[in-house]
């Protein structure tokens, strides 16, 4: 096999690149000197700021790859990977609009008819409707294919019924987009017969219900269906087409910078503050060599993760389907942003710093690393999943 | 597909055909441990040009650009071509970079440090272009302030003689090799080797080049001991059937594919930021040498263990590959010199920005000068 199948060519970002970058940064040192947001590990998940997301539509930063025709701004999704990562790396609350903006707005475009995208994609460039993901369910985790939520034929439309779980801010989210049944699997294939319908939260026989995380946070739900009529216009592509379309749209959500920076907040502190000691001549000479090895560690690492992830993006945005490519890049991104976190502990065991949720700087990022830590190996597939992805691509099954 | 991705597909082709032909398991253990290289191999490769690929034509080169050379050294890492062939390369940019004459037959680069030139690949058998600045030494280059390049000539070519002295007065050290058996040659230099002046920068350079041509070799490899393990795992049954079917076996392969892509996507970053002198970013080509070093163990450790005992072996091809990863991932810096290297750049990026006027006001996290210096690697096209 050769490298080309297991990686797509590294390409140049698109000229206007860095102008766009100086761009963001500017606004969001503007934004942190305000006061506006406070730099947090994995914002992307529980940043939750409805006024920072419509400030970022403002500036043109929301449904970037959206055509100016359905109010978007007919930027190149290479160019929207310079402000995602621009927000991430600077641990920027962007959890309201994450899912509309990485995933709902390309997969209308893709698939959604032309009402579709008249009623949702102007507002999703906005920054005022938000979604949420309905894959998971219950019994169908890893496993997606065993989804339960049933669409049964009606007049005009499908009768939706079944349990949707780990629904990130469904809470707050305006629609949700479901991956259910609409047909029976072909014996075996379980694949057939699955559909996306496109759900309005704020309706009869919808029941939404908390899953309070142990950081006592709550970004994931239960939704239940109970009964709830969906019209027809709301299918999203073609009925039992639902997986084809759901895999497509995972490439995306593999691939993306979140799957390296969710604990670059940390990593850049540490770095600031051990630059502070070294500086001041706190730190004897062989304790900031061993820091400035271990950093190093993880700073490669994460600039080859990223020449990895930005070699993904390009091969999206040129109209490839780099599934294997894109499931390695969750899976050495994931477990880096894990390993940040050791790192952190390890360099700064003298004096120590104790994870601390109330505390500020160094104590109150670990706080929020460790305990979101064990998601970053779950979401989006979990890596044991995507390392079966990669070794069918590789021929072994 | 544009022209030039099909005329650079067309060149890697032709480079594998040709290696495929030549680096047969037995003439690479045969060239390890007889000559210390393979002759016919090598006249082939002159034959074909692609000695000197990525120097211009009037320096005698055969043209294109690094990532041409870049694509003929992964080539090579792949096959474990028993030849000077990256270090060729290397040395042909090295000297048309400078505006000197490239020499013909096989060439070798060597950063000077101290009075001689120590552990020089292939030092026996090919043309050493010494590279220094000042006060590094080399009796060639004492008394200078400057960047210089020195071109010495083998003893005897083809030969493995040791401590002799050739017609340039230099002194032929002792001669090593390294895990794989490839020569890595001790090579002193006397007073009546002619030194060229060169322009400042040149001897970053061509360490520079050292690093990024030893982490294109191990980029390929890395992939090679990936496609051996592969195949290895669908031929070998054991419980009744291939272990490609396990899934503890599926997961140590997706393990090591991400380390071989990783190590894939930093070298090529490193080619296409084109060997940038001492920039505001992360330096890529440390980079990308940190990452493939650090991979390659990762790489041999996990192809060892699903290929059993019988990888272990001195008559399995496995371990033409893993012993040079094992030594490659040492040569012209180790993950720990790198790492080591990039740390300091990033605290000192840290330090400026804290420092700098405007830049530093949202001091605290998340407003460091970590990310700016990460991103700003022109090969993310974020440096202009």
């Amino acid at each position: 096999m050769r490298d080309g199948t297991l990686l797509p060519p590294v390409r140049p970002l698109p000229a206007g690149a860095a102008e766009l970058r100086s761009q963001v940064r500017g606004f969001l040192s503007a934004e942190r000197t305000a006061g506006r947001f406070v730099p947090a590990c994995d914002a992307w998940l529980s940043g939750w700021d409805e006024s920072f997301s419509r400030g970022l539509a403002e500036r043109g930063w929301v449904g970037m790859t959206i055509p100016r025709e359905y109010g978007g701004h007919g930027r190149s999704a290479l160019e929207r990977y310079v402000v995602v990562e621009e927000l991430l790396a600077a641990g920027a609350p962007v959890a309201a609009h994450w899912v509309s903006d990485r995933q709902v707005g390309p997969n209308l475009l893709r698939y959604g008819s032309e009402p579709l995208k008249r009623r949702y994609l102007p507002a999703i460039a906005q920054g005022t409707c938000y979604f949420a993901i309905g894959l998971s369910e219950p019994d169908a985790g890893s496993d997606l294919a065993a989804v339960r939520t049933t669409g049964t034929r009606a007049d005009g439309g499908w009768t939706v019924s079944g349990t949707k779980i780990w629904t990130s801010g469904a809470h707050r989210a305006h629609a949700l987009i479901a991956l259910l049944r609409t047909g029976p699997p072909d014996g075996r294939k379980r694949h057939v017969g699955l559909s996306q319908l496109l759900i309005e939260l704020e309706q009869p026989g919808v029941t939404i219900r908390p899953i309070i995380s142990m950081t006592g946070e709550h970004h994931f739900n239960e939704v239940v269906f109970d009964g709830v009529f969906v019209p027809d216009e709301q299918v999203v592509g073609t009925i039992g087409e639902g997986w084809a379309q759901v895999t497509s749209e995972l490439a995306y959500e593999r691939s993306g910078p979140e799957r390296l920076l969710s604990t670059f907040v940390l990593l850049d502190t540490l770095v600031g503050e051990l630059a502070a000691r070294s500086g001041s001549g706190d730190m004897g000479a062989g304790a900031a060599d061993a820091g400035a090895g271990a950093v190093g560690r993880v700073v490669s690492r994460l600039w080859a993760c990223r020449q990895m992830s930005l070699a993904v993006a390009g091969a999206l945005a040129a109209g490839e389907a780099p599934e294997i490519a894109a499931a390695l890049v969750k899976d050495v991104g994931t477990r880096l942003e894990s390993e940040i976190i050791e790192v952190a502990r390890m360099l700064t065991a003298t004096p120590g710093v104790e994870p601390d949720p109330e505390g500020s700087g160094m104590a109150g990022l670990l706080a929020q690393a460790v305990l979101h830590a064990p998601g970053f190996t779950l979401r989006g597939g979990t890596n044991e999943i995507l390392r079966g992805i990669v070794a069918r691509g590789l021929g072994l099954r | 597909m544009t022209a030039a991705d099909g005329e650079r597909e067309l060149l890697r082709r032709t480079v594998e055909d040709l290696l495929a032909r030549h680096c047969t398991p037995a003439r690479v253990a045969a060239a390890a441990a007889g000559a210390g290289w393979d002759a016919g191999l090598w006249q082939a490769l002159e034959e074909t040009g692609l000695t000197l690929a990525g120097s211009p034509e009037e320096a005698g080169g055969s043209g294109g650009d690094l990532s041409a050379a870049a694509d003929i050294a992964v080539a090579a890492g792949a096959a474990a071509a028993p030849v000077p062939l990256a270090e060729t390369l290397a040395a042909g940019m090295l000297l048309s970079r400078a505006g000197l004459a490239i020499p013909s037959g096989a060439l070798t680069v060597a950063v000077a440090s101290g009075p001689g030139l120590r552990r020089v690949p292939y030092g026996r058998l090919a043309t050493t272009v010494a590279a220094g600045s000042g006060r590094s030494g080399g009796s060639g280059g004492s008394g200078r302030d400057g960047d210089w390049l020195a071109v010495i000539e083998p003893a005897g070519r083809g030969g493995t003689d040791r401590g002799g002295t050739d017609r340039g007065g230099t002194d032929r050290g002792g001669t090593g090799r390294n895990l794989a058996g490839e020569p890595r040659d001790e090579v002193i230099f006397g007073g009546d080797v002619e030194v060229h002046d060169v322009p400042a920068g040149t001897a970053d350079y061509a360490r520079r080049l050292l690093r990024l041509f030893r982490s294109l070799l191990i980029a390929g490899a890395a992939q090679r001991a990936l496609d051996l393990t592969v195949t290895y795992v669908q031929e070998r049954e054991q419980f009744g059937r291939p272990l490609a079917r396990f899934p503890t076996v599926q997961q140590e392969l997706a393990r090591m594919a991400g380390e071989v892509a990783l190590i894939g996507a930093a070298t090529q970053a490193a080619v296409a930021a084109d060997l940038p002198g001492a920039g505001e970013g992360v330096s890529a080509v440390v980079a990308a040498k940190a990452q493939a070093s650090s991979g390659a163990g990762v790489v041999a450790a996990i192809a060892h263990q699903l290929h059993g005992a019988i990888g272990t072996t001195e008559e399995h091809r496995l371990r033409l590959t893993t012993t040079r990863l094992w030594s490659w991932r040492d040569e012209d810096g180790s993950e720990a010199e790198c790492f080591a290297e990039l740390g300091r750049a990033a605290l000192a990026a840290a330090t400026g920005a804290g420092a700098g006027a405007g830049a530093g006001a949202g001091a605290g996290a998340g407003a460091g000068g970590l990310w700016p210096w990460l991103s700003g690697s022109p090969a993310a096209g974020s440096a202009v």
